[in-house]
């Protein structure tokens, strides 16, 4: 409390010491080479007083005549300039030498840089309608691969750098929130709002120093912090937004038209309506919306960011309403973040800490993708028969297990939607702290600290009065007739992170050319899991509320059915590391570095438990030379690196293969009730690293003062100890296979990104115009797998030598046999064959791995208004659509929804046709390839028209700015793709739930 | 200098504090050395081998692949998608051929991981009883395991050089491979193992009681000793275990058959797996949650073994293994689409009613029925013919109404041919009918697989009756996995 009233009464103190002077008022624009500058702080030194530039760059302010006024922006050098008489001051200000790139665990001049990286900041972000902000930099970073297999909002992605680098390991990158470690697959709790910066790093020069956790590369973000010496700003951002569902391009029947193909086949209901029937009938419902539907957005966020001489802060609240386009699927998201800093008088100790608390309720419809038909809402939306009516749903009529038959199903899963339901809530709390403390000016100890704490707790319930329930009380003769069950699911998961380094930084010589700079750091890195669940059957109506207890029947002594079942699960793990790095510089000319890390991880044991990364770079900035003077280039750098990177999760998850390396016994049921024990895991202490190799070589370049601006990068990337599943034989006695490290891949590509000023604006009512474009090619092949013939076989994909990972491996479909309707396929000699067997089956040369990806779009700006349109794309994916492998299967004929292709399908009257006969035998050719489909496609991922509020206007209502926009996200697709979203991470796709379109008009204001 | 003292303090203490970090034991992981450590803790094991003692995947892929069964009205693509083993798609990359090789093989690890635990304890006074009791189970296990494996992935039963299993009887290391033996080498194993556990189960002061069947003991071990010597047409042997075991076991009667099913008898029951509720459910197999019509069949009667029980409406096999809810069409040869008219619902494991979890029944490994089939077979081998009509008559006695007539055979072809068809009806979904087909069709004089023309017309099967000539036909492939594991070692049987 005392503090605050300190507060009050400094800025009482300030007002009346500033009356006590006389006062001028001062104006006048702040601007850079490029113009205005918006957001400008300018401050009358020693002060508290403090104002910030508008759009035009405009500030006024009150000053005396003896006053200092203190002009800063992020990222320019700031300026000073004395009051004296003058009541307009305009201020230049320059781009400050010292942009910088943050490195992790430290930043650096972006000149004095070795590394391949790439920022993009918050304006990039900012605005969007997806609740995921790693979904909204899909598109933006070249190599940087992020796909999105649902439309649950907020859901996770994969996200992989420069192509996958391991079989069952992990292959997303590392990411840093502040510094803190943070869970790759879980940002639904997090504000994108509170986003500055979102840097990745690429090359081994960047990542060698995470060691064992940089395989991937890694992402670090920065949040916004208030800056020192600026006043009190407030801004708010509000949006609403509209979700919808892609169309699928299925050609699927109408009701009548299904009715006719059933009538001609003698299924189902067609074949017992006469012509006449089917002409007049009137019945049937558009599943799709029943079970999809216009989700709406609502999301409020506020910030206050403000600074004195020695502290400064950062405070921002949010909430956000998204309800997702599946019926039950919905996020629900407050946070509230606190980021402050501050410094000794002498400014030798520094430190900041940054907190951020999420609490997010997601409800999340399960069994999405699966053919559970029953369960899976997205497969009643498109799958269901279209002449069935939903007006026609009586819960009465589902009774009897005779009732439950797939073509019942939309009825069933309508039923559940009054009687069922999956949720999760979610607290998430990110907190790091930083101590900086300069020994002497040459020696700085820091000193880090960072946890991400993630709780979750999971109910999923099927109320006693569903359908699915009322049938399964009465299927096993039960003498308490009464079903329903619930499951509630807890899981804590808690990682700590510790970081000590001592660094050095020295620059010596004729005018301090050379720069030495030197760290050594120690770090501790431990994680905790803990999870406790139930599951019941058995709910009484009577008292039943979803995630209460009040309904359950409990072991009624003739019933074992009521008798909850449960689990529990710890697990930890931990890795320490030391690790140290080196740098040269010449007169921002010339550089090298290196660095070198020890790492143990909790996963290994002996020998294996240690290893060794490291990573050498170098550094020209041609531009520098003497030669360049008067050349268009203002920025030409050259880059080199070369070094090795680890991955410790071998299996993937973060809590995965964590006692691999031992033998170990279960206990359990075992025979006839008794408990035993019997060898659960047969350990392999021989398990290590997988180690991956990345050699760089990078152009950045900024032509013209950086109109043309942009890099250039090629790398190739060898990761060897592979950890896969290597073939046992049976006498072993623990199945087909056990982990091990067998195998090599490598990851090669080349990535370019550029942006291009075409009309710079001089003011604010001129055309301002820039394109930007990246792309990203990777090849991915794997180089050696230690099993037999190098080959090892998946079924319809196989993991094996001079191929990419995963590539399919299938038989080829050849159409259809114009003499009989049957499909034909080729055999592995390339003759037509009716009956193909797996050993037909070769390499398509295709996978489910980008081949060339990115995205490009252009910024417009005129008179207040602005227009931004962003596209992605990707290339060289197929996969198979299965969605579609179902829509033509006549055994589905008066079963579920088909498509409109069977029309064609081969008779005697139709014999050149792609669709086989009605009564084909050969349709279920395991592995064959004819339903393996190409996804590559071209986005209109983004797009934004606004406008900023008009100076005056905002004067008037004493705002600082404002602005209005209406954006869109996915509104255009272009692929040849047939569901409904060709942007999948997976192989096969069935039954999923797509991503969506999303409309939505925002504003922003700050005073 | 007080700074560095502290610097100096800080890295200490962070040094001293992160061990935790790399050395980490998981919470409840129970290692080697603490397993097996005393004869209570072997008695604790045993149960852990039984549990994988098990012949459901056999039971389910024979009726799948040959002539018992035919695609259900429920049926979502199981046996003619993926594996489509109904379609007679038998390859070294079947899942089920892989599943029961690689599954047999950890019981056999299991039961020599327990053997091999017993050789390093010595029992104390007065748990002799116990510690030989657990290894004369485990090596009969053991025998059953190989016993399995040679019956369906040897190539020649008969011929003792043929190339058989691997016989496996030490824990193997990490990447142990070891090449194939012959037939005779497993021969020789399996009765090793078997006499070691019958002189140890004989030895024993108090006998195994076993009112319940669902533990091993000298009956056992004779009813696997009499099987085996009867694939490998050791005759004498054979015959001589069904003498011994069927002066203790009578066939069940008519009246207990359907109770034995049920699991509400043990009538005729030598040995059978018990399971129970957490186990897995053999009537799933064909039937998703229950055994009646309305239950979501996947897989049916076959028609022709339907037509053959339904030819004698007092065969209490005819009511005990079909439905009553069955859908019966007369007229299924002409129904439009007799896969929802005629629906025959297989209800020989209807589940034992005294569990919480649907279609869940004991495994049957060994009946007295079956060695009265061994016996005959001895007898026809003899050519004792009436001999062996007799045993034929005294199964159908119990299962028709009234006393069944005496067979009479012409020749031994029309002997062995009773013997097959009986067989099918009496082992019916038991695991019998693949290599019952494979070892006596062309004694029999039979083709091989008796499919009924509108069962493979439903599964989309233009070659409907497998010949016994077929490889596939005879015996199983060597999984692919086993193959490419031990890179050639192993090696792959001929025709595959």
């Amino acid at each position: 409390m005392k503090t605050k009233i300190n507060g009050i009464l400094t800025l009482l103190l300030a007002l009346v010491v500033q009356v006590a002077f006389a006062q001028q008022t001062v104006t006048g624009t702040v601007t850079d080479a490029d113009g205005p500058l918006f957001g400008a702080t300018v401050v009358v030194k020693g002060t508290s007083t403090a104002t910030t530039t508008d759009f035009d760059g405009n500030y006024t302010i009150q000053a005396s005549p003896e006053d200092v006024l203190v002009f800063s922006f992020s990222g320019y050098d700031t300026k000073e300039a004395a009051v004296g008489n003058q009541t307009v001051i305009n201020q230049s200000l320059s781009t400050s030498l010292e942009t910088i790139v943050v490195e992790g665990y430290r930043t650096v001049a972006k000149k004095k840089s070795n590394v391949a990286s790439n920022t993009i900041t918050a304006e990039q972000i900012e605005n969007r309608p997806n609740a995921s902000f790693i979904q909204r930099i899909q598109g933006q970073i070249p190599g940087l691969n992020i796909q999105t297999a649902t439309g649950q909002p907020g859901g996770n992605s994969l996200v992989q750098l420069r192509g996958p680098s391991s079989i069952n390991g992990n292959t997303e990158p590392l990411f840093l929130i502040d510094g803190v470690p943070v869970d790759e697959d879980n940002f639904r709790s997090l504000n994108p709002n509170d986003i500055d910066t979102f840097t990745t790093l690429k090359d081994a020069a960047a990542t060698a120093i995470f060691g064992n956790r940089g395989a991937n590369g890694v992402i670090v973000i920065t949040t916004k912090s208030g800056k020192y010496n600026s006043p009190l700003q407030i801004n708010y951002s509000g949006s609403t937004g509209f979700a919808s569902i892609l169309d699928n391009d299925y050609d699927l029947y109408s009701a009548q038209d299904y009715l006719r193909l059933e009538q001609r086949t003698g299924n189902g209901l067609g074949a017992t309506l006469t012509d006449d029937q089917i002409n007049t009938f009137t019945e049937g419902s558009d599943w799709s919306d029943v079970f999809y539907r216009t989700g709406v957005t609502n999301s409020h966020n506020l910030s206050f960011s403000q600074g004195g001489e020695k502290t400064s802060s950062f405070t921002s609240l949010s909430y956000t309403e998204q309800d997702g386009t599946l019926v039950q699927s919905k996020l629900q998201r407050f946070t509230l973040r606190s980021n402050l800093q501050g410094k000794s008088d002498n400014g030798k100790f520094r430190y900041n800490t940054n907190l951020t608390t999420g609490y997010s309720k997601n409800d999340t419809p399960g069994s999405l993708g699966s053919g559970l038909v029953f369960f899976n809402y997205a497969f009643g939306a498109f799958n269901s028969l279209p002449y069935l009516d939903v007006s026609n749903y009586d819960p009465q009529a589902l009774t009897g297990i005779n009732a439950f038959n797939i073509q019942a199903s939309p009825f069933v899963l309508y039923d559940n939607l009054f009687f069922t339901g999956r949720r999760v809530d979610e607290l998430k709390i990110v907190g790091g702290a930083q101590f900086e403390y300069d020994l002497t000016s040459d020696f700085t100890l820091k000193y880090n600290l960072g946890t991400d704490y993630t709780q979750t707790a999971l109910l999923d319930y099927e109320g006693p009065e569903s359908a699915l329930s009322r049938v399964r009380a009465t299927l096993d003769g039960r003498t308490t007739p009464i079903d329903g069950n619930q499951t509630e699911s807890y899981t804590r998961d808690f990682r700590f992170n510790s970081n000590l380094s001592l660094n050095y930084a020295k620059s010596f010589g004729a005018e301090d050319k050379h720069s030495v700079s030197a760290s050594a750091y120690i770090e501790y890195v431990k994680a905790h899991f803990k999870s406790f669940n139930y599951s019941v059957d058995g709910l009484n109506p009577r008292t039943f509320s979803p995630g209460d207890g009040s309904s359950f029947i409990g072991d009624n002594g003739n019933e074992d059915i009521f008798v909850p079942t449960i689990g529990s699960a710890k697990n930890e793990l931990g890795l320490l590391s030391y690790f140290a790095q080196a740098d040269y510089d010449f007169d921002s000319t010339y550089g090298i570095g290196a660095t070198i890390r020890r790492d143990a991880s909790s996963r290994f044991t002996d020998d294996n438990k240690w290893g060794t990364f490291w990573s050498v770079a170098a550094r020209w900035n041609i531009d520098q030379e003497d030669f360049m003077d008067g050349s268009v280039f203002n920025n030409l750098k050259l880059r080199v690196s070369y070094g090795s990177t680890g991955n410790d999760r071998i299996l993937g998850g973060y809590y995965g293969a964590l006692s691999n390396v031992r033998t170990l016994f279960g206990t359990g049921q075992g025979y006839a009730n008794n408990q035993t024990f019997v060898l659960a895991q047969l350990g392999n202490p021989s398990l290590k690293w997988e180690t991956i190799t990345t050699t760089n070589i990078g152009v950045e370049f900024g032509l013209w003062n950086s109109r043309l601006r942009g890099t250039l990068d090629v790398y190739n990337r060898d990761t060897t100890e592979l950890f896969f599943q290597q073939q046992l034989s049976a006498i072993v006695g623990v199945g087909t296979s056990n982990p091990a490290n067998v195998g090599d891949l490598r990851n090669r590509g080349i990535e370019l990104s550029a942006s291009y000023d075409i009309l710079k604006p001089l003011d604010s009512k001129d055309f301002g115009l820039t394109v930007f474009a990246n792309v990203a090619y990777n090849e991915n092949e794997i180089t050696r797998v230690n099993v037999e013939g190098g080959l090892l076989d998946n079924g319809n994909t196989a993991i094996a030598e001079g191929r990419s990972l995963n590539e399919y491996y299938v038989i080829p479909f050849a159409g259809v046999n114009p003499a009989n309707g049957e499909a034909l396929f080729l055999d592995i000699d390339g003759n037509i064959t009716e009956a193909p067997t797996n050993e037909d089956r070769r390499f398509t040369g295709t996978d489910a791995t980008p081949d060339a990806q990115g995205g490009f779009g252009f910024n417009l700006s005129w008179n207040n208004f602005f227009f931004e349109n962003q596209w992605s794309f990707i290339t060289g994916i197929d996969r198979f659509d299965f969605d579609y492998s179902g829509y033509v299967d006549p055994n589905d004929i008066g079963v579920t929804q088909l498509s409109t292709d069977l029309e064609r399908a081969w008779t005697v009257d139709n014999r050149v046709t792609d669709i086989p006969s009605l009564t084909a035998t050969n349709l279920n050719v395991p592995n064959n390839g004819r339903f393996l489909k190409e996804a590559d496609f071209l986005r209109l991922r983004f797009v934004q028209l606004g406008y900023n509020l008009p100076t005056d206007l905002l004067e008037k209502i004493s705002f600082n700015s404002g602005r209005i926009y209406v954006s869109a996200e996915n509104l255009a697709t272009f692929s040849k793709w047939r569901g409904n979203d060709p942007e999948r991470p997976d192989g096969a796709t069935q039954y999923d739930y797509p991503t969506p379109q999303i409309y939505s008009v925002g504003i922003d204001l700050s005073f | 200098m007080k700074k560095i003292k502290f610097i100096a303090l800080g890295v200490f203490a962070l040094l001293v504090g992160c061990e935790d970090a790399t050395d980490i034991v998981q919470p409840g992981e129970f290692l080697e050395p603490a397993a097996f450590q005393n004869v209570d803790d072997l008695q604790a094991g045993i149960f852990g081998v039984y549990s994988s003692l098990d012949n459901s995947a056999v039971i389910s892929f024979t009726s799948i692949f040959t002539d018992e069964v035919s695609i259900g009205r429920a049926n979502g693509g199981q046996g003619v998608t993926n594996d489509a083993v109904h379609l007679y798609n038998l390859t070294p990359n079947t899942g089920a051929i892989s599943g029961i090789w690689y599954n047999t093989y950890s019981f056999i690890n299991r039961a020599n991981r327990l053997l091999a635990a017993a050789d390093a304890i010595t029992p104390e006074m007065g748990e002799e009883d116990a510690y030989n009791q657990v290894r004369a189970e485990a090596l009969a296990m053991r025998a059953f395991g190989h016993a399995q494996l040679m019956t369906f992935y040897s190539e020649d039963l008969t011929d003792p050089s043929s190339t058989g299993i691997v016989n496996v009887d030490f824990v193997p290391e990490l990447g142990a491979v070891l090449p194939r033996n012959t037939v005779g080498e497993n021969l020789t194993f399996i009765y090793d193992d078997l006499n070691q556990a019958e002189s140890l189960f004989l030895g024993l002061n108090s006998p195994v009681m076993n009112p319940s069947r669902i533990f091993i003991n000298e009956d056992f071990v004779r009813a696997l000793r009499g099987r085996v010597a009867l694939y490998t047409e050791n005759y004498p042997v054979a015959e001589d275990m069904a003498d011994l075991l069927l002066a203790d076991y009578s066939v069940s009667s008519r009246t207990n058959f359907p109770a034995v099913w049920a699991d509400q008898s043990t009538d005729g029951i030598i040995f059978k797996a018990e399971r129970v509720d957490g186990n897995g459910a053999i009537g799933g197999v064909w039937n998703t949650n229950n055994s009646t019509a309305g239950g979501a069949p996947v897989y049916e009667l076959s028609r022709e073994v339907f037509n053959t029980l339904d030819n004698n409406p007092n065969d209490v096999r005819r009511t005990t293994y079909v439905d009553p809810t069955s859908v019966i069409s007369p007229t299924y040869m002409t129904d439009v689409n007799p896969r929802f008219t005629d629906i025959l619902v297989i209800d020989k494991y209807p589940g034992d009613p005294s569990l919480s979890s649907v279609l869940i029944n004991d495994l049957k490994i060994f009946r007295a029925a079956e060695f009265r089939f061994v016996k005959a077979e001895a007898r026809i081998n003899d050519m004792d013919l009436t001999g062996a009509a007799n045993e034929i008559k005294a199964i159908r006695d119990n299962r028709y109404g009234s006393p069944a007539a005496l067979p009479v055979y012409a020749n031994a072809q029309e002997a062995w041919a009773d013997v097959l068809a009986e067989r099918r009806l009496e082992l019916y979904l038991e695991g019998h009918r693949y290599i019952d087909v494979s070892r006596l069709a062309s004694k029999a004089g039979v083709t091989g697989y008796d499919r009924d023309d509108t069962d493979c017309s439903i599964a989309g099967l233009a070659n409907c009756d497998l010949s016994v000539t077929e490889t596939i036909a005879q015996y199983w492939p060597i999984p692919q996995n086993e193959v490419s594991a031990t890179n050639n070692v192993v090696t792959q049987n001929d025709g595959y």
